[in-house]
């Protein structure tokens, strides 16, 4: 049941679709939230539950979005909520479930063979999950597994760093069966990330012999990555031998990174279809060890209905206002967006730059980028506006700017397009594609703005003003909507998935 | 809690009054002191000191998962062997110690040193680590190499900051993600750092008025530092250096004497390109006592970009004649003279 106000399966009930969500959807906005209710909305006929994995209850206000009617049940879980057992009591262990774990964890080194081992353990964990939770807590043979991977991977490490990573960083898997067991069953699971998610999806795949899609918007494995490496929470020095120079990360950062690695391993196994956004995605799938011929490119879809409201509303000329679209958070780079305002600002002093998107998700940041507008010089000048509709900012705004260090196939971009608003965004994802066009008959409509490098305040700046330019501008302009129009619609992506919840919910 | 402790207290009191009355009993009555009398006075105490134990345990906050077995023991062996002090003390260590916050006696100007030292060489290379082999590894941008691209990047941790961020500038326009990515965070970690300086030395000179001056030149070393490290650039790397200006500026208005901050301002003009005044602003710190070893490299850089080489070379013959000092000049010396 939703302690937020969801909607709950009445016992026995079924769904069609349930979508399992990390810290996503419909607690936190976001181009994978719009995404996921746009998905929702434009399937009415399917009616979905909805399974929300989060790391805190406090990191979540509440709901971001109206639930459409035809969301069935929501559940809420939390990765900090996972139970305590107070007493410890002494126990064996099972052999047959440890014997299985060493195989597995040889599997995902590439030695064996990991969709067996992987159906084997599953099997397992689901027959009776609160007993192996307790039995990894403490039994001799989990004890005896760690003692021994310790001995083979990190033995001139500290075995106390070494217990507690491998105890806090399985926990929740053992979490994770235990709520597959509750949910209320659906034809088809379709998981929007590998991770936790993942794991629970492939855990109610097996679970209810039902088919498993995954929609991977960025690559969750290298975002955990890029995170995990600049974690001040592994206190852990890298290991360089500087006779040699050779260079590796540190053992517990390592484990943390292949801890990940393994779950997306183990998703890409049960999955399929497997869906990128973008070919670029799709290739990296692929060489992280998604199945080759299960994997596909639906790309986002935009409502020119909708947009072409916002391009009615927009009035003569080229607004003064730059504006970025994104949640304040460090994978967005708002700091670089800043710089860069600065630059224009000294440049073009009637222009403002707007940030709008929620700051409570990093409220550090967020006092960090205030504070450097501060030393900048930009107040007044940029203004943080929080959460937004777009229908209140595209109107008003002359260029779309996203400065992020990661992105995959940004749906805020395209919206710009629709909405008339040229792009200037970092070389990241498939921004890229979007701006400039893929393939000869794309490029021919010409560029929708500009790319940039990433953390490049200077040349940001530069093609931004470039771009003010009039007859440019409105070329881009045109170029934008142009390329939504023919390659991005919302009806193409929809008639995509209803064709594969269709085959699966048939299966 | 107070009443509680209050209670505490008084059985441990109890438990010293229980020798003490049976002292006097004993004096009063002009008793011998027996064994037997002296066990039972000594029941008598442990078992009032036990019950002050008890109730002081149970009553205070619980403060650790694990403490309540230590501390009715201390409790316990203070009652006994203090028997008013021990649990008098215990209490106001527990009332007063629990809830008391550490003032804030940071001093900005200790604690936050910028990363790069104004007094001494910049750091070389560390060991066998060298900033060209590096770049060169870089320079291979295939796939297959991302790997070993993404150690390298490891490896600048062993250069100094200046050079290992110009090395992760470069990884910051490589194709993969992660090398990319990584390099990023990196500069980033020295950025944020000299950034948070700067918001906590801004908010110390509120309250810093008789240190005003170093908060103030500590503000121009962070801003300056931004641009030196080649952590911004272009147009907002020139407001950094006009921000460090204005708080060098602003030292010297406050401490008009400091050696450092002229120092420091020179410096700062020398990369704003103001050579003139940067010169100026070295000699009136060499005659305000800062070493001319030091100073003397930039004099001469003054000279050179203002194009007065016979200035040059005289500089230089004087950094030569100690260069133990400014080994890291050598090749400049040996091209000069």
């Amino acid at each position: 049941m939703s302690r937020y106000g969801g909607p709950t399966l009445a016992k026995g009930a079924t769904a069609d679709v349930t979508l399992v969500l990390e810290g996503t959807y419909p607690f936190v906005s976001g181009g994978v939230s719009s995404w996921v209710h746009q998905i929702i909305r434009g399937l009415p006929a399917t009616k979905f539950s909805i399974v929300f994995i989060g790391a805190s209850p406090d990191a979540y206000e509440g709901m971001k979005y109206t639930l459409p009617d035809n969301v069935v049940h929501l559940e809420e879980h939390f990765l900090s909520e996972v139970p305590r057992s107070d007493r410890a009591v002494t126990r064996r262990g099972d052999e047959a479930f440890y014997q299985c774990s060493h195989s597995m964890h040889d599997a995902l080194r590439g030695e064996g063979d990991l969709s067996r081992e992987l159906q084997n353990i599953v099997v397992k964990l689901l027959a009776d999950p609160a007993k192996h939770r307790d039995d990894f807590l403490f039994s001799e043979l989990a004890w005896e597994q760690i003692c021994d991977r310790y001995d083979a991977t990190a033995k001139n490490k500290s075995f106390l760093e070494y217990f507690w990573t491998v105890r806090s960083m399985h926990a929740p898997l053992f979490a994770m069966a235990i709520i597959a067991a509750r949910i209320p069953r659906s034809h088809c699971i379709h998981v929007v990330s590998t991770g936790f998610a993942g794991f629970l999806a492939t855990l109610l795949k097996q679970a209810w012999r039902r088919p498993m899609v995954l929609t991977e918007h960025g690559i969750y494995t290298k975002e955990r990555r890029i995170e995990l490496l600049q974690a001040n929470w592994i206190k852990d020095e890298d290991d360089v031998d500087t006779t040699t120079e050779n260079a590796s990360i540190g053992v517990f950062r390592q484990l943390w990174i292949r801890f990940f690695e393994a779950l997306g391993k183990m998703t890409y196994e049960a999955a399929d279809p497997i869906v990128a956004l973008y070919e670029g995605n799709r290739t990296r799938q692929i060489k992280d060890g998604a199945p080759q011929d299960r994997t596909h490119v639906i790309p986002n879809g935009i409502d020119l209905v909708r947009m072409a409201k916002l391009r009615e509303a927009r009035k003569e000329g080229i607004p003064r206002v730059i504006g970025l679209i994104g949640r304040v958070v460090p994978i967005k780079d708002i700091k670089t967006f800043l710089r860069t305002m600065r630059v224009i600002c000294t440049q073009l002093p009637d222009i403002e730059g707007w940030i709008a998107g929620p700051t409570e998700e990093d409220r550090a940041y967020a006092d960090e980028c205030v504070e450097l507008t501060k030393s900048l010089g930009l107040e007044g000048r940029v203004k943080f506006l929080g959460f937004q509709k777009i229908e209140d900012l595209f109107p008003k705004m002359a260029i779309n700017v996203l400065t992020s260090i990661s992105e995959a196939q940004p749906l805020v971009v395209l919206e710009g397009f629709a909405a008339g608003v040229p792009s200037v965004a970092t070389d990241v994802g498939c921004c890229r594609e979007l701006i400039m066009g893929v393939g000869a008959e794309d490029r021919a409509l010409g560029p929708a703005g500009a790319v940039v490098d990433i953390a490049d305040p200077d040349a940001t700046a530069h093609q931004i003003i470039a771009l003010l330019e009039p007859s440019r501008w409105v070329a881009a302009q045109r170029a934008g909507f142009a390329r939504v129009e023919r390659y991005y619609t919302q009806k193409q992506m929809l008639d995509r998935y209803r064709s594969i919840y269709d085959k699966a919910i048939a299966t | 809690m107070r009443l509680a402790l209050l209670f505490a207290l008084l059985v441990s009191l109890a438990g010293a009054d229980g020798i003490c009355l049976g002292a006097l009993v004993a004096r009063d009555a002009a008793f011998t002191l027996t064994p037997a009398f002296g066990v039972a006075a000594l029941a008598w105490h442990l078992g009032f000191a036990a019950a002050g134990a008890a109730v002081f345990v149970l009553s205070v906050p619980k403060l650790t998962t694990d403490s309540t077995l230590a501390l009715g023991l201390l409790a316990l062996a203070l009652g006994l062997f203090l028997p008013v002090l021990g649990v008098l003390g215990l209490a106001l260590a527990v009332r007063f110690g629990v809830n008391h916050k550490r003032g804030d006696r940071r001093r900005p100007w200790q604690s936050l040193d910028p990363s790069v030292s104004l007094h001494a060489p910049p750091r070389v290379a560390h060991r066998n680590v060298v900033a060209s082999d590096l770049v060169s590894a870089l320079s291979d941008r295939s796939p297959e190499n991302a790997e070993h691209r993404f150690q390298v990047l490891l490896l600048t941790r062993h250069l100094s900051p200046r050079i290992a961020i110009s090395i992760l500038k470069l990884a910051m326009k490589d194709p993969s993600d992660e090398v990319r990515l990584f390099a990023f965070s990196r500069i980033e970690r020295f950025r944020a750092s000299i950034e948070s300086n700067i918001k906590t030395l801004t908010a110390a000179k509120e309250g810093a008025i008789e240190d005003a001056a170093r908060v103030e030149l500590r503000l121009a070393e962070n801003h300056w530092e931004l641009g030196y490290l080649h952590l911004v650039e272009g147009t907002v790397r020139l407001y950094a250096l006009q921000n460090a200006r204005k708080h060098a500026m602003e030292a010297i208005v406050l401490s008009p004497e400091a050696a450092p901050a002229h120092f420091m301002l020179a410096r700062i003009l020398l990369a704003l390109a103001e050579y003139v005044p940067a010169s100026a602003s070295f000699y009136r710190a060499i005659n305000l006592g800062y070493p001319r070893k030091r100073v003397l490299p930039y004099l001469a850089e003054c000279a050179f970009r203002r194009r007065e080489f016979d200035v040059v070379k005289p500089m230089l013959r004087e950094v030569a004649s100690k260069p133990e000092e400014h080994f890291y000049l050598s090749p400049v010396v040996d091209i000069w003279l």
